[in-house]
């Protein structure tokens, strides 16, 4: 019991907000005619998918999703080729700051220092591959 | 037989307003223009709307054209800035159109269907020319200008310069690193093939 | 004597002019009387407002500015305590590219839903290799 306290008053102290997760996806986008259905779980994305990059067709190739803790370091590996390093450096009720390492393969590729808040995912866009574009996403949940 | 009006004489009838002498000045040079924004976007809906944005901007600065330089240089100039504008507008490369054909894919599928190729397989010519367009879209509009009107227009230095309204120093330099980067881009099908 | 550099790129330019054809224009007079359809359209002189356009304009302007506050009262959220629009969106503050040959821009989606990392000079993946 007493360890349930302690871990209860740790997660708080740590600025955990319960269920506040760091989802992570490696979408192949493409243009198609027709158009194929969105997964599910890209629905969301696939409007700005279209508006920003230009491409009518998601697949998703692999995600992950990790838990948000202040200060501490998440590897974020939707595939093997691409993959993040999340650092919360930062949490304010509705936004995190996050510092982002994008990897591919063994070569970093981009640092960036990022607020990220619900619902408002970022797209980084990545190389061509298979007739189509990559593009990661990163959202807090 | 009547002689066809020479392009200086159409040029200064065009300047007083009249349209029929710029109908001709774009019959003269729509398939260029055509060729040029093609190649620049891989694309034949967006090269007519470039080719005729070039028209109707030439209009509107017919009263700027000096006639110092050939007029299909100018009209070359017009075409890439205006082909720059599109790019910047869209923030992206243009699309890049997928033929996925005969594959059956599930509609509930969440993953991309398998091609189905293998290193070494041979590499139909479409996906060939689809490959080169995705490494040629890669290039900034400026750098594919440089690339398009050397080795795809076999224009000389001089030329491609007073086309895209920079110095020959700056033609050079950008031509050496789109040509190192479309190597890179490209090195993966020279190895295939 | 071409060197070696000479070589590889003549293979790259053969590629490209083999490749990249340009298909044909067709219906090229389309292009000629598009462009003297806009031509004329810039030159034709513009009506005169007429009073009932003016009114209509009025009227419409007032009843958008009226449904956007009925909207802004009924949808808005009323929280106790203000919180700064920042923290409802995403944001770049800063983005470094790590490698020589890429550049990496950050800006909003227009919509202000998430934010974008552009990413230039990233290589191309042929689609034989794996990326899953």
């Amino acid at each position: 019991m007493k360890r349930l306290l302690v871990a209860l008053l740790w997660m708080s102290a740590a600025g955990l907000q319960a269920g506040d997760r760091i989802w992570s996806a490696l979408v192949l986008a493409t243009n198609e005619n027709p158009p194929r259905p969105v997964p599910a779980n890209l629905e969301d994305f696939a409007p700005t998918i279209r508006r920003v990059f230009g491409y009518n067709s998601l697949y998703l190739l692999g995600e992950k999703k990790r838990n948000l803790v202040t200060g501490a370091e998440e590897w974020l590996v939707p595939s093997k080729a691409f993959f993040f390093k999340v650092q919360v450096l930062g949490k304010k009720p509705t936004c995190y700051e996050l510092q982002i390492e994008l990897y591919r393969g063994q070569k970093l590729l981009v640092t960036s220092h990022t607020r990220l808040a619900r619902d408002a995912p970022l797209y980084i866009r990545g190389p061509q591959w298979g007739g189509g574009q990559l593009v990661l996403l990163l959202e807090v949940q | 037989m009547g002689e066809l009006p020479d392009e200086a004489a159409l040029v200064a009838r065009a300047r007083q307003g009249d349209t029929r002498a710029f109908d001709e000045l774009i019959t003269r040079h729509r398939e260029k223009i055509y060729m040029h924004a093609y190649h620049m976007l891989r694309s034949e809906d967006d090269a007519v709307e470039i080719a005729q944005e070039t028209f109707i901007r030439a209009w509107k600065s017919l009263s700027r054209f000096d006639g110092k330089a050939a007029l299909s240089s100018w009209l070359y100039r017009i075409a890439t800035n205006a082909v720059i504008d599109l790019c910047r507008r869209r923030r992206s490369h243009p699309e890049v159109e997928v033929d996925v054909g005969p594959m059956k894919v599930d509609p509930a599928s969440q993953t991309t269907p398998h091609r189905g190729e293998v290193p070494g397989a041979s590499v139909d010519r479409a996906e060939i020319r689809r490959r080169i367009e995705a490494a040629l879209l890669q290039l900034s509009p400026e750098h594919r200008a440089v690339v398009v009107l050397k080795e795809l227009e076999d224009l000389s230095y001089e030329e491609i310069a007073a086309r895209v309204g920079c110095s020959l120093g700056t033609v050079m330099s950008r031509l050496h690193y789109a040509r190192k980067h479309l190597q890179t881009l490209l090195r993966d099908l020279h190895e295939e093939l | 004597m071409k060197n070696s550099d000479d070589r590889e790129w003549e293979k790259t330019r053969n590629l490209l002019r083999e490749h990249l054809t340009v298909p044909p224009l067709t219906n090229p007079d389309f292009i000629n009387s598009r462009v003297l359809e806009a031509i004329e359209r810039e030159e034709r002189p513009r009506p005169a407002a007429s009073g009932w356009s003016l009114r209509w304009l009025f009227w419409s302007g007032a009843t958008a500015l009226l449904m956007a506050g009925l909207l802004t009262a009924v949808l808005m959220p009323r929280e106790f305590g203000l919180r700064s629009h920042d923290e409802f969106i995403s944001q770049v503050i800063s983005a470094r590219a790590e490698m020589p040959q890429l550049s990496v821009t950050g800006f909003q989606v227009p919509d202000g839903r998430g934010v974008v990392l552009w990413m230039e000079g990233v290589d191309y993946i042929p689609a034989g290799e794996g990326v899953r």
